[in-house]
């Protein structure tokens, strides 16, 4: 587990920094909806999860991979910080 | 104007008429529902143990479609399922697959893999894109998506997106923006 990454702010700025450097998308709000918004594609969502399980260290179950958890930058930020 | 989009729409019937034509000479033997349309080729083995539900259709292209079942085998196709070209179905024991299911081009579904044979059940609103390899004894669950080649090993529960390799199983409800999958079969 990264330790450095244990605030909801760095967790933000992350997944951000790497939703720009995969979907070449930024400017959007902390709560807009990943899909609804078309930030991320469904297979972008697979990519995202990915992404968390390998920056954050931790592997993300099944009954976790809801909209509630991974479908807007506060909702994984909220999400990934209650995994810490 | 008018005659050409009725031309058109002549053309569109004469079509679909020799498609289903086509689809009763190539698979002659098998148990065919009413308007299964071929619009390639398609080549089928042990026609007896071969059924395919109504308005099925199985488009042309590079390779020919291949439906094989061994003596004593069963393979069984619903209502509304739509094969792209070059797609192989092989039972050796046997392979049901429900109704409103699309196949991509080269998707491979075997109930024989090495010395192991098991039936292989795809339930309805399946949707196994280009180069899928389903293997014995898998059962895949209604409305699931597996992304193009993937190679199926252990069974999809329903209402999923099977990607990646490994493949992961993400819910179509995560990656539908929070909506139930609303397909009609």
């Amino acid at each position: 587990m990264n330790t450095e990454i244990t605030d909801a702010a760095t967790i933000r700025a992350c997944v951000r920094r790497f939703i720009a450097e995969t979907f070449f998308v930024e400017g959007y709000a902390d709560d807009a909806s990943f899909l609804g918004e078309a930030i991320v594609d469904s297979t972008g969502m697979l990519e995202l999860v990915m992404f968390i399980e390998t920056t954050f260290g931790f592997k993300i179950a099944d009954r976790e991979l809801v909209p509630e958890n991974l479908d807007s930058v506060d909702n994984v930020a909220a999400f990934v910080a209650g995994k810490l | 104007m008018t005659l050409r989009a009725d031309t058109g729409e002549l053309v569109w019937m004469l079509r679909r008429w020799w498609n289903r034509v086509s689809a009763r000479i190539q698979l002659r033997g098998c148990a065919l529902g009413r308007r299964v349309e071929t619009s390639g080729r398609v080549v089928a083995q042990g026609r007896r143990n071969i059924t395919i539900g109504e308005r099925s259709v199985f488009a042309g292209g590079l390779v020919p479609t291949r439906l094989i079942a061994a003596s004593g085998a069963q393979l069984h196709v619903g209502e509304r399922c739509l094969f792209n070209y070059g797609a192989r179905f092989e039972a050796q024991q046997r392979i049901t697959i429900g109704r409103g299911c699309l196949f991509g081009s080269a998707v491979v579904v075997c109930d024989r893999h090495g010395s192991r044979t098991a039936p292989i059940t795809i339930e309805d609103g399946v949707w196994l894109a280009h180069g899928v390899q389903v293997r014995p004894g898998v059962r895949i669950g209604r409305d699931v998506v597996i992304s193009a080649g993937t190679i199926v090993t252990s069974d999809v529960p329903p209402a999923t997106l099977l990607a990646g390799n490994p493949p992961r199983a993400l819910p179509l409800r995560l990656v539908n923006g929070g909506k139930e999958p609303a397909c009609e079969h």
